[in-house]
């Protein structure tokens, strides 16, 4: 079976106190683990312009085949692509990228067509999946809406919290298939990921550590543990994972 | 090198290499989550995948809101799977002439811990609870408190009056987690408990360095959340296999007086 890590934050090192998340002890977790690849967001994101974090991500990235680089995506497609956000996606992908996230509250745009129509079109037409944090990025409206426009476009879903009866994450993901949920330590329901497999398959649900705040044993064991078919639990670990990053269009 | 824990946990397989005791779990519903199925059989079916073969259990219902329906439920559980639910009792602070009387009522119906939380709106020290406290004491039960880091600025003289309960400290490390193990350490009928949905990294490993592999307890705080992942943060934990035992078995037995 082999395992993908949804979510996860490394980078380089600097000169930090012991336990920062570089990319060396995230390679020494995942061995420890037995996570095959992981997709990566930068450390640096909080301090630095979306340019600057995605040069360090890919060059972070280039030293191992595990690490799959998750850049930021911009409107304008950054300060050497600017206005041709196609092209800043197809450059993406050609340095290894296997989604995008926007980043919106630290980068100061919405998602909303008016702001954002030209990179998610970009995105669409490679099936670059997006990335997004429920509440950081976007609401469930506007999820919603998001979905209806870009139904070709996959929307990595994260940050789903386990308060709440999921009154509007599930009736959204019966509606879009193209929307897939990372679940994480923090989605943690007695019985829940049964319940959502039953419910809605298990071909939208894909798994995240949530390295380095949490122990990832306790994502792993939140699937083996459940009460699922190997197929099912399969498909969770890595399965529908390495469709989507498959289903990227290299050009 | 994987252990046997870490390869149970990749493997999804029960650990039946040895006694395994959650010691905080419930039954019943909260207002704030989706439970599925939060029945005693809901809550075995899924500790039946981990190989938990006891479950120390409150009802959600009596533990926030003091509602005595919810000692029924957890009663009926207690009478119909007695080997595989162990029973705490909760009790209603706001109506402080019940609380006795309630303690009575379901240690006769076989529950033999008690359990508080702060969500009814009272410290622990205040005058409604200590019949309940007295009532544990003289039993020399268990005493799992709700514990979010404030709460035990008004435990630690409970705490050496009823010396005769073993305190367990719930969510130990979630906030100010240095004082967690401050009072661990300092009351040797003192213990905590792991659960904690975040699920830190190290956190585990930090609590048995600080306070000693004897002084911490392995709980789920199903069904309010999913007990998969919190065994998940001691099977794979950096710790070695005789700790492990320690923390799932072990000090459980020890706590819980199993071996009495």
């Amino acid at each position: 079976m082999e395992w993908i890590d949804a979510c996860c934050v490394a980078g380089s090192d600097r000169t930090e106190p012991d336990g920062e998340a570089t990319a060396k002890r995230l390679l020494t977790e995942m061995e420890r683990l037995r996570i095959n690849k992981a997709l990566v967001l930068s450390r640096w994101s909080p301090y630095l312009a979306s340019d600057v974090v995605n040069v360090q991500l890919f060059d972070d990235c280039s030293h191992s085949d595990a690490m799959l680089a998750v850049p930021e995506v911009t409107p304008e497609g950054g300060e050497h692509f600017l206005d041709r956000p196609q092209d800043a996606i197809d450059d993406f992908i050609s340095r290894g990228a296997v989604a995008g996230t926007p980043r919106c509250q630290k980068n100061d745009f919405t998602l909303s067509t008016w702001c954002s129509g030209n990179l998610l079109a970009a995105m669409q037409e490679r099936r670059l999946p997006l990335m997004v944090w429920l509440n950081d990025d976007l609401n469930y409206e506007q999820l919603f809406s998001l979905l209806g426009e870009y139904t070709d476009l996959p929307i990595l879903l994260q940050a789903v919290p386990r308060d709440g009866y999921q009154r509007r994450l599930f009736p959204l993901m019966e509606r879009f298939s193209n929307l897939v949920m990372v679940c994480w330590t923090r989605f943690s329901l007695h019985l829940g990921l049964e319940y959502m497999v039953e419910r809605l398959g298990h071909e939208q649900i894909v798994w995240g550590s949530n390295y380095p705040e949490s122990e990832g044993g306790a994502g792993i064991s939140g699937v083996t543990y459940a009460d699922l078919s190997e197929e099912a639990i399969s498909a969770i670990a890595g399965g529908n994972m390495i469709r989507l990053l498959e289903g990227v269009d290299h050009g | 090198m994987a252990d046997r824990y870490m390869e149970a946990g990749f493997n999804g397989d029960p650990l039946d290499f040895h006694f395994v005791m959650d010691s905080h779990a419930h039954l019943g519903q909260h207002s704030g989550f989706l439970i599925i199925d939060s029945s005693a059989e809901g809550v075995i079916r899924a500790q039946d995948r981990l190989g938990v073969d006891l479950t120390a259990a409150s009802s959600l219902e009596g533990t926030l809101a003091g509602w005595q329906r919810g000692n029924d439920v957890v009663i009926d559980a207690v009478q119909r799977f007695p080997n595989r639910i162990f029973g705490y009792i909760t009790v209603n602070a706001h109506d402080p002439d019940s609380v006795l009387a309630e303690c009575e009522r379901c240690w006769d119906g076989g529950c033999r811990g008690l359990k508080l939380h702060t969500g009814q709106g009272f410290n622990y020290d205040h005058p409604a609870l200590q019949p309940a406290l007295e009532f544990a004491n003289a039993k020399g039960c268990p005493i799992l408190c709700h514990v979010w880091g404030t709460e035990l600025d008004h435990m630690e003289a409970l705490i050496e009056r009823y010396g005769a309960s073993t305190w367990i400290l719930a969510h130990a490390g979630s906030h100010l987690r240095e004082r967690y193990v401050e009072v661990a350490c300092k009351y040797p009928n003192a213990v905590l408990e792991t659960c904690f949905s975040v699920c830190p990294k190290g956190l585990v490993e930090w609590l048995v360095k600080e306070a000693g592999e004897d002084k911490v307890i392995w709980g789920s705080d199903l069904d309010f959340m999913g007990s998969p992942n919190q065994i998940g943060r001691v099977l794979f934990a950096d710790l070695s296999e005789s700790i492990k035992k320690k923390l799932l078995c072990d000090n459980a037995r020890r706590v819980f007086r199993l071996d009495a």
